[in-house]
């Protein structure tokens, strides 16, 4: 928290083209995940339009290139705080991000159409207009909150990676993707079987820039000369043909390249805590969402964990060695990647599972696989004396379990329970990374449109620790009056 | 002049206070033993003279200076020639029995490792356990144990011993060799002020008994007149149960 | 199923992804032992100064406190979003490896610092008694008797919890760091078979952790034994 504090006074960090020049290195940030802008080829460098560009930019510059792999989300505040010299990734020029930073002229367009299969029978972008249709969007992409006023009625999948989209379509978790046909296009090749399809006609034309830190004027009247040469020599159209496989839908002008920028100073970072409360019920609501899914896995793993429990303890050796498999298994391996198994590759024998179903699911197994180990070892725990002493009184089976063992395996386990309990709480938050909108999915949400991450997600802790300390207070209040367990 | 002057000695917090104005003097080689009912303050007092609990007011001197239990400094010049065995003997579990008497002298004294390591044998050897230097506290017996304890305390040659019950941890058949041990330690003339519930050997082994009830000293005199002829009825009662046993 | 496994199996077993795997195994182990060693060492810091007695640590105390109980409290995904965009401020060019590292070593300052202060609580009050009337310092006394001894109740937990967080760090792909949670990912975005890009990383996750769990198991039941080694 005093990190955060300390933001306000360090000044920031740009580069000058003076220093870049000195340290004969340009940083430029390329999303690593967006073939074919940019993307790992298989061995491990970054190749692509992108990369391309930003090589013959560093050599006009004079300097050597640096690739930084940069999310979409990250690549204004990488270059606010001078992380990155330049942002390319298909930076969309947008009032909101103008404010912020500056941009180039127009490396290239974005001409908005619609990618869909032959199952949804659509000749125009209008049809799409419809309830039952489930469009699929990548977060932080500008076209997020244009789809919103163009096509309000249908439904939404936000998900976070490009290839991630048209996996989404070819699993038939979306109908449509609306996006820069050129960018996603490629990707429609992992899936040969599926009928792809392409609308003609474009919703309308955005255009991208380099994204500069402001005040970096030099730098800007630099890459905004070498740009200009490189449209001119046809080099830019020509990368844009090898990398796509046919022209740019709608050239740069020689009007937008001629265009010269005014001076711009540094904003510098300032803490706006405006942009977030209004968003608190929102948030509120997503803590709700994060509880649902807990809870759910709580419970049901609670039910795995006890049967699986019992037949290590009770079971023939075969459900003894399953059952010890399984905890093996999922207590090794990350919940995240068997999540990415349950997401991602279930499709392809044809179980489709939604995002909220895929996490659920994951959690549920990676929670019975550990409750197992907890009620195993509140069971093995109940002492020999205690049962001795029953027997010794002639208490009868049933008794014995009632009123000796289950208070006895209840006192041992309930501390770790509700520790698990939490550690569940945190871990929906897992369900972002899918898309699921609860209290993390809700603040990723909100920080990609307002740019204020450290704000969102300052208040974003603080909600979890609320909710976290309220519900271990409660559980430590249940276990003292129903079983009589001890505050730790 | 006593070498060990308790004044006024008082201990614990509001309505129930533990020590409730103690006076004891000791002499240089006097061997006194407290007693008295349980809950009467006689442990309680040797914590706080070696400053393990603080008094709440009262005065202390050592050979004539005043011990401030409130400076660090003060504390650590006390236990330079005060030192105390515990009941429980409170051994470092980490070390073997010469590391754990070898510590203390090396890093608080100064003296050099090797030196302390030749006494620690001698002191090992004083207390008849010459052979287990190199063991474990986990690895020897109660008694054994609480030898070590002792020739940890003797180590830093303090000029007066207090010993806290040191035989009630005990298995009945190992209490004779640490009282042995006492006894041998009474003989080369350190002052000693202990607590035991073992009558008879501290009517055998004391110059001198004080009877404690209810955080104050209640009567003192030589073993004798305590245990036939006390003066006070608390004194009389208390000795009357422990005989009838 | 099996017909595009067999077609994807020449391309998929090669050096290139051999090696792509190893290294993204690197990274992740390179995070957990950086950001859990690191947390140990601060960790233990916290727990001292929770331990201390002195005044005028008073706010320092609270203040480890508070640390320790609010960080238990944030999603590890939440911390690293944090980190991720708080960094820029100090060091735009820490690497994003570095940056996860920062954000391990936050969370598990917080759990280690439990796990080291339930440690030194195991140490009976009686041993610091007993070097304290030899006229030890307190830091003495830490160092030479309640440390040593604490080692063998803190070790096994500390042990479990960095083989545990060796599977939270596959968080840190969100952040675009290429470990093995990332790198299947890749993997299947080059269009390999998820049973390809996800089996490959979660039988290297299994043959990390299970062999190190096992060991962490055994140093328990080991340490268990003997009070004094």
């Amino acid at each position: 928290m005093l990190l955060w504090l300390a933001l306000i006074a360090v000044p920031l960090h740009a580069r000058s083209l003076d220093t870049i020049r000195a340290t004969g290195v340009l940083r430029v940030g390329v999303n690593p995940n967006f073939p074919p802008m940019s993307s790992f080829a298989a061995d491990g460098t970054l190749k692509g339009f992108d990369v391309d560009v930003a090589r013959r930019l560093a050599d006009r510059l004079g300097v050597r290139l640096q690739l930084v792999p940069t999310e979409a989300a990250s690549r204004v505040p990488f270059l606010v705080s001078g992380r990155i010299d330049l942002a390319l990734g298909a930076l969309t020029i947008t009032p909101e991000r103008e404010a912020l930073i500056d941009f180039t002229v127009p490396l290239h367009s974005e001409a908005m159409g619609v990618i869909t299969t032959a199952r949804l029978p659509v000749t125009r972008w209008q049809e799409l207009d419809r309830a039952d249709i489930t469009l699929v969007n990548m977060r932080g992409n500008q076209s997020v909150s244009v789809l919103r006023e163009k096509l309000p009625k249908p439904q939404r999948l936000l998900v976070d990676g490009n290839a991630d989209t048209i996996r989404a379509i070819a699993q038939g978790r979306a109908d449509a993707l609306v996006e820069n046909v050129d960018f996603f296009v490629g990707f429609t090749k992992n899936y040969p079987d599926i009928a792809w399809r392409v609308l003609p006609d474009p919703i309308f034309v955005a255009w991208c820039g380099i994204g500069i830190a402001q005040g970096n004027d030099a730098l800007r009247a630099a890459t905004d000369a070498a740009l200009r040469q490189l449209h001119g020599d046809g080099s830019i159209a020509a990368l844009w043909r090898k990398h796509y496989g046919a022209a740019m839908t709608v050239p740069v002008s020689a009007a937008q390249l001629a265009s010269v920028a005014k001076a711009s100073r540094p904003t510098g970072y300032r803490f706006d805590w405006s942009g977030v409360w209004p968003e608190l019920p929102y948030l509120a609501a997503g803590a709700v969402i994060s509880l649902q899914i807990a809870v759910i896995a709580f419970v049901a793993g609670a039910a795995i964990g006890l049967g699986c429990a019992l037949a290590r303890l009770r079971g023939g050796t075969l459900l003894r060695r399953v059952c010890g498999a399984y905890v093996s298994f999922f207590t090794n391996t990350p919940a995240l990647v068997q999540i990415f198994v349950l997401y991602y590759a279930l499709p392809d024998i044809g179980v489709k599972l939604p995002a909220f179903a895929a996490v659920v699911i994951g959690l549920t197994l990676n929670a019975g696989a550990y409750l197992a180990e907890i009620l195993r070892g509140g069971i093995v725990a109940v002492r020999t004396v205690e049962l001795e002493a029953a027997e010794v009184l002639g208490l009868g089976r049933r008794d014995k379990l009632v009123h000796v063992m289950l208070p006895s395996i209840i006192r041992t386990v309930y501390r770790p329970l509700s520790s698990f309990f939490i550690v569940l709480v945190l871990g929906s938050s897992m369900g972002a990374l899918f898309g699921v909108e609860e209290l993390t999915g809700r603040a990723i949400n909100i920080s990609t449109a307002n740019l204020r991450t450290i704000e969102t997600f300052a208040v974003t802790g603080l909600i979890y620790i609320v909710l976290t300390l309220v519900a271990s207070g409660l559980l430590a209040g249940a276990g003292r009056w129903l079983f009589r367990v001890r505050a730790a | 002049m006593p070498f060990l002057d308790i004044v006024d000695l008082s201990a614990g917090y509001g309505g129930a206070p533990i020590l409730n104005g103690v006076n004891l003097s000791v002499g240089k080689g006097e061997v006194i033993s407290l007693i008295g009912p349980s809950g009467s303050g006689k442990s309680t007092l040797l914590r706080v003279l070696i400053g393990l609990t603080a008094p709440s007011s009262g005065q202390v001197s050592i050979d004539g200076t005043p011990v401030d239990y409130a400076s660090k400094a003060s504390v650590r010049a006390l236990r330079r020639r005060m030192s105390i065995v515990f009941q429980q003997f409170n051994l470092f579990q980490n070390m073997t029995a010469l590391a754990n008497i070898c510590l203390a002298p090396v890093k608080t004294l100064g003296v050099a490792p090797a030196a302390a390591e030749a006494r620690g044998r001698e002191l090992l050897a004083s207390v008849g356990l010459a052979d287990k230097a190199d063991s474990y506290p986990d690895q020897l017996s109660g008694g054994q144990q609480q030898r070590v304890a002792i020739a940890r305390a003797l180590a830093m040659q303090p000029e007066i011993l207090l010993l806290d019950e040191i035989t009630s941890a005990l298995d009945p058949e190992r209490v004779g060799e640490v009282l042995d041990t006492v006894r041998a330690l009474a003989a080369t003339g350190i002052s000693m002020l202990l607590v035991s519930h073992e009558m008879s050997f501290v009517r055998e082994i004391s110059t001198r008994v004080v009877m404690m009830d209810a955080g104050r000293v209640v009567e003192s005199g030589p073993p004798a007149q305590i245990f036939t002829a006390p003066q006070e009825a608390r004194t009389k009662a208390f000795i009357g149960a422990i005989i009838r046993h | 199923m099996i017909d595009r496994l067999m077609a994807e199996a020449p391309a998929f077993f090669t050096r290139d992804t051999a090696a792509f795997l190893g290294l993204a195994l690197s990274r992740t182990l390179l995070m957990t032992v950086i950001g859990c060693g690191a947390g140990f060492v601060l960790g233990m810091v916290l727990a001292v100064v929770r331990r201390s007695r002195a005044g005028w640590l008073a706010p320092a105390r609270v203040l480890a406190a508070a640390y320790v109980e609010l960080f238990r409290r944030i999603p590890f995904l939440v911390i690293l979003i944090l980190v991720l965009f708080s960094v820029q401020a100090f060091a735009p060019d820490l690497s994003l490896l570095g940056i996860a590292a920062i954000a391990v070593t936050l969370a598990a300052t917080a759990y280690l610092s439990e796990i080291v202060r339930a440690g030194l609580e195991s140490v009976p009050r009686a041993q610091v008694e007993g070097a304290d009337v030899l006229g030890l310092s307190a830091a003495q006394s830490f160092w030479l008797v309640i440390l040593p001894q604490s080692w063998r109740v803190i070790l096994p937990p500390a042990a479990a919890f960095m083989v545990m967080f060796i599977k939270d760090t596959a968080l840190a792909s969100h952040l675009g760091v290429v470990e093995l949670a990332f790198s299947g990912k890749i993997l299947v975005n080059r269009g390999f078979s998820p049973l390809y890009g996800f089996g490959a990383v979660l039988i290297l996750y299994f043959l990390l952790s299970w062999p190190l769990g096992r060991m962490a198991a055994w140093l328990e039941t080991r340490l268990a034994v003997s009070r004094h080694r």
